[in-house]
C-alpha cells in the first residue's frame, strides 16, 4: 500500500509536475512496440517473421524508445528548438512506422504506436506546471 | 450349407468394406479427379460455417532449402492425395510422406535418394505422387495398392501404398529409368515434376525439361507404362519424324485427363524448342502448343488442336482440361475447358475438338527477326471474355515516380503491338507473360451449377533477342559467375536470349495492378459472372492494397456446398470465397505462399481441406515445407 502510494506520489506526480507525462507514455508504448516488433520476427512460421519488414520496425521501434528516454533526461537541460527538433524527428519516425505497421497487418503494433502518438500528443500540447 | 456359409462370409465382407470406408471421401489425384474437375461433392464447411475452419494438424517435413546453401531452392506444389485411408505427399528432396488423415502423424516415409540438383529446373520441384490400386486386391501380397514417385534426374518409382517399400516387380527392382528414352541425354535429363496418370492398369507420363536451352532439344514425348512392371505400351510423339533433327521438346509437363466412358486421354502439349526463335521449325507441327486427344489404348491421336502457331512467346498448354458435360440450349455438350497462358479459355467439343465457343483467327504482328516467320494470325477467344485483357494494362505511375520515368521511358524503348508481339533485338513487352494468363492449376468447375472458377495473373515480361556473337561475347565476359537466370543460350540458333520481368529498379512492377484475379463463368452462356482481384502482393513482409491483387500459381477447389478453396496467391495465405458472389469469406495464414492446388477430403465423417505451402522462389523469396489441413472445430 505504502509503495503503490509512494509511486503515485514520487513517479507519477513528479512527472506529470515537470511536464514529462508524454514522453513516458511514449516510452512505455515504444517499449511494448518493440517486443511486439521482436515477437512478430521470432515467431516461427508467423506469416512476417524473419522479414525485412519485421525487422525494420524492430530498429524504428527501438529507436523511438530510445530518443523519447534521451528526452526525458534532457529536457531540463535542452533549448526549445532542440526539444522541437527531437519531437519533430520523433513524430517523422513514429509515422513510418505506424505506415509499417498498416502494411505488415500487425494490429498490436499498430496499436502500440497509436499509444506513442498520444504520448507524443499529450507532450506537445501540455505545458509543465511551473511554466 | 456350403453357400449359405460362402453368402454369409460376402455379406460380411461387404458390410464391413461399407462400415469402414462409408465415412470417407478421397481425393485421389492430382487434380481430385481424372476429369481435372478439382470439385468435390461434399457439404460439411458451408459458406455460413467456414469461417470457424482451425488448424487440424501440422506438418513439416523439413525438406526445402531457400537456395543460400548447397542446395538448391524449393519450390514445393504438391497437391496431397487421400486414398487408402491414408494422406500421401511427395517433397522438392523426392521423398514420399505417408500419413494419418486426422491427424498428419506419419505412417512411413519413402526416401528415392533422388540426388539434390535442380538438373532441368531452377529449384528443386514436386507436384505430387500418382496411386493405383490392383483390380482386384489378393490379400497377402504386396503392392497390390503402390504410389508413384517422379524425379527430376528422370527417375519413376513405385512404392507399396502400405509399407512404404519399393515394389520390385516395377522397372528394375521398383524403380524406372524414364530417361533411357531420351533422345538426347548428353543435354539434359526428363524430369518427372507432375505426377502420372493413373487409370486402370496403366500410367501415362509427361515429362519436364528446358526448352530455352538449345535449338534442338529431346524430343517431346508421352509415355503409356504398365502400372505394375512399368512396361513400355506406347509413346506419344507430338513433333513430326522429320523434324526432330531441327527442334526438340513440345513435351507434356503439366497434368492431363482422362474420358472414363470413351476411354480418351487428353494432352496439354507445350511449345517447341527453342521456345523464342523458331527459324528452325517452319514447317507445320499441328500437334504442339496443343489440347490433343488420344485414344488411351493405342496412343493413336483422335483429335488435336493447336493453340497457338509457331509459338515464340513460351504459351505452352499448360494444365489439364477440365472435362465437363455442359447444358446449352436444351442439349448437353460433352465439352473440356482448357485454360491457357494467353487467358483464353478454349471450350471444345471433347469428343470432336469443335469449339462450343467460336475461336477468332486473328491477324498477328510479323516478326524481323533473322531467319523467323511468325505466324500470320493467331487462335483468340473473344468469348468468354479472356482472363486478360488484349492489351497491356499500362504503366504503373507509382512505379513510374518513385523511379524517376524508369518505367515510362523504357516502356517506350520497347517494342509493342498487342498480343502476340514476336520476340525482338530491341525488346518486346509480352503480355500476359510466360506464367500466364493462367498457370498449371487450371480451373476447377461445379458440374451442377456449371460453373467454372479459375485464378490468373497479370504479369509483364520483357523478350530480347541478343544476337549470337553479343551473347558470347556477355558470356565472355560474365566469365565463371555466368550470366544469371535472365539468360538463356538457345545454342544453336543465331540468337540467345533475355526475359526480364519488367520491374523497375526498386522492384516494383511497371504495370498497373491489379497483378492477379480470380473469375467465374457460367458455362452454359459463357458469361463472366465476377471477378475480382486475388490475393495480395507480400514484399519485405508488407502487404500490399488488396485491390492490387497478387500474381498466383497453383489452382482452386470447389466444394458442392457452394465454396472455393484456393492457395495459390504471393502473401502466404489460404482462402475460401463464396462460389455465387465471389465474396471473401475466410482466410487462414500458412508457413509460405501455397502455389498447389488443395485437397477436400472427409474422414470418419469430418472433413478437411488440406494444403501444402512451399513457396515458389520464382515469385518471392518465401519458401516452406507445411502441409496444413484445416477443418470444423468437433
Amino acid at each position: 500500500m505504502m509503495m503503490q502510494s509512494c509511486l503515485r506520489e514520487c513517479v507519477y506526480v513528479r512527472i506529470r509536475e515537470e511536464g514529462r507525462l508524454g514522453i513516458a507514455i511514449m516510452f512505455v508504448f515504444a517499449i511494448i512496440g518493440f517486443l511486439i516488433s521482436l515477437y512478430n520476427f521470432f515467431i516461427p512460421y508467423g506469416p512476417i517473421s524473419y522479414t525485412s519488414g519485421a525487422e525494420l520496425v524492430i530498429v524504428t521501434t527501438l529507436t523511438i524508445a530510445l530518443l523519447s528516454l534521451l528526452l526525458y533526461f534532457i529536457l531540463e537541460t535542452s533549448t526549445s528548438f532542440e526539444r522541437f527538433c527531437f519531437l519533430i524527428f520523433i513524430i517523422g519516425l513514429l509515422l513510418g512506422t505506424l505506415f509499417a505497421a498498416y502494411l505488415l497487418e500487425s494490429h498490436l503494433l499498430f496499436i502500440a504506436l497509436f499509444g506513442v502518438l498520444i504520448g507524443w500528443f499529450i507532450q506537445v500540447f501540455t505545458r509543465r506546471v511551473d511554466q | 450349407m456350403k453357400f449359405i456359409l460362402n453368402s454369409v462370409f460376402i455379406i460380411f465382407i461387404v458390410f464391413f468394406t461399407l462400415t469402414c470406408f462409408a465415412d470417407s471421401v478421397t481425393w485421389p489425384t492430382f487434380n481430385g479427379d481424372l476429369q481435372a474437375q478439382k470439385y468435390t461433392a461434399l457439404t460439411q464447411i458451408t459458406p455460413q460455417n467456414v469461417k470457424n475452419l482451425k488448424v487440424a494438424w501440422t506438418l513439416h517435413t523439413g525438406d526445402y532449402s531457400n537456395g543460400r546453401g548447397e542446395i538448391p531452392a524449393t519450390a514445393w506444389s504438391a497437391t496431397p492425395i487421400f486414398v487408402n485411408n491414408t494422406i500421401y505427399v511427395s517433397t522438392p528432396f523426392a521423398r514420399i510422406f505417408a500419413l494419418e488423415p486426422d491427424t498428419g502423424k506419419i505412417k512411413w516415409i519413402f526416401d528415392s535418394r533422388s540426388p539434390l540438383k535442380a538438373e532441368t529446373q531452377s529449384d528443386l520441384k514436386s507436384r505430387g505422387v500418382a496411386y493405383w490400386e490392383a483390380q482386384p486386391i489378393i490379400p497377402g501380397e504386396p503392392c497390390q495398392k503402390r504410389v508413384y514417385l517422379g524425379t527430376v534426374d528422370g527417375k519413376l518409382f513405385s512404392v507399396d501404398a502400405d509399407t512404404g517399400k519399393m515394389c520390385k516387380d516395377f522397372g528394375v527392382e521398383g524403380m524406372l529409368d524414364v530417361n533411357q528414352w531420351n533422345n538426347h541425354k548428353e543435354l539434359w535429363p526428363l524430369s518427372l515434376l507432375q505426377p502420372p496418370t493413373v487409370y486402370k492398369n496403366m500410367l501415362f507420363l509427361g515429362w519436364a525439361g528446358k526448352d530455352f536451352w538449345s535449338a534442338v532439344d529431346p524430343q517431346g514425348s508421352v509415355f503409356a507404362l504398365d502400372a505394375r512392371t512399368g512396361k513400355l505400351i506406347w509413346t506419344f510423339y507430338p513433333i513430326p519424324a522429320h523434324m526432330i533433327a531441327r527442334t526438340g521438346t513440345a513435351n507434356v509437363w503439366a497434368s492431363m485427363s482422362i474420358d472414363t466412358e470413351k476411354d480418351i486421354l487428353y494432352l496439354p502439349v507445350s511449345s517447341p524448342s527453342p521456345n523464342i526463335w523458331g527459324g528452325f521449325r517452319l514447317d507445320p507441327m499441328p500437334l504442339v502448343t496443343s489440347v490433343t486427344a488420344l485414344d488411351l489404348h493405342t496412343g493413336n491421336v483422335i483429335w488435336s488442336r493447336q493453340l497457338v502457331h509457331h509459338d515464340l512467346w513460351d504459351y505452352d498448354t499448360n494444365s489439364a482440361p477440365t472435362l465437363v458435360n455442359i447444358k446449352k440450349e436444351g442439349k448437353i455438350i460433352p465439352a473440356l475447358v482448357q485454360t491457357t497462358k494467353q487467358g483464353y479459355l478454349f471450350i471444345l467439343n471433347r469428343y470432336t475438338g469443335e469449339p462450343i465457343y467460336p475461336i477468332v483467327e486473328k491477324p498477328v504482328p510479323p516478326s524481323n527477326a533473322i531467319g523467323e516467320v511468325a505466324a500470320k494470325t493467331q487462335p483468340t477467344v473473344p468469348y468468354p471474355l479472356p482472363t486478360n485483357a488484349d492489351v497491356w494494362p499500362g504503366v504503373f505511375k507509382l512505379a513510374d515516380w518513385t523511379s524517376f520515368g524508369y518505367c515510362s521511358k523504357t516502356f517506350a524503348k520497347l517494342k509493342y503491338q498487342g498480343r502476340f508481339t514476336p520476340p525482338s533485338t530491341e525488346g518486346t513487352v509480352v503480355y500476359p507473360f510466360s506464367n500466364g494468363g493462367i498457370e498449371w492449376g487450371g480451373g476447377a468447375v461445379d458440374p451442377n451449377n456449371q460453373i467454372f472458377v479459375v485464378n490468373s495473373s497479370d504479369g509483364i515480361e520483357i523478350y530480347k533477342l541478343i544476337p549470337r556473337a553479343h551473347y558470347n561475347f556477355l558470356q565472355l565476359k560474365a566469365g565463371k559467375k555466368g550470366l544469371g537466370p535472365d539468360f538463356y543460350p538457345m545454342l544453336g540458333a543465331p540468337y540467345g536470349f533475355e526475359k526480364t520481368v519488367f520491374l523497375n529498379p526498386i522492384g516494383m512492377p511497371c504495370w498497373n495492378p491489379p497483378f492477379g484475379h480470380i473469375s467465374a463463368y457460367a458455362l452454359d452462356t459463357g458469361k463472366l459472372l465476377w471477378r475480382r482481384p486475388f490475393g495480395q502482393v507480400q514484399r519485405w513482409g508488407f502487404y500490399m492494397p488488396e485491390s492490387w491483387g497478387s500474381p498466383t500459381i497453383g489452382g482452386p477447389v470447389i466444394t458442392a456446398s457452394g465454396l472455393i478453396f484456393i492457395g495459390a496467391s504471393m502473401d502466404s495465405r489460404v482462402r475460401a470465397y463464396d462460389l455465387k458472389t465471389g465474396q471473401l469469406l475466410w482466410k487462414a495464414n500458412v508457413q509460405a505462399p501455397a502455389y498447389s492446388i488443395p485437397a477436400v477430403y472427409e474422414y470418419k465423417g469430418k472433413q478437411y481441406v488440406a494444403f501444402t505451402a512451399g513457396g515458389n522462389p520464382f515469385v518471392g523469396p518465401r519458401v516452406g515445407d507445411q502441409l496444413i489441413a484445416f477443418a470444423l472445430p468437433d
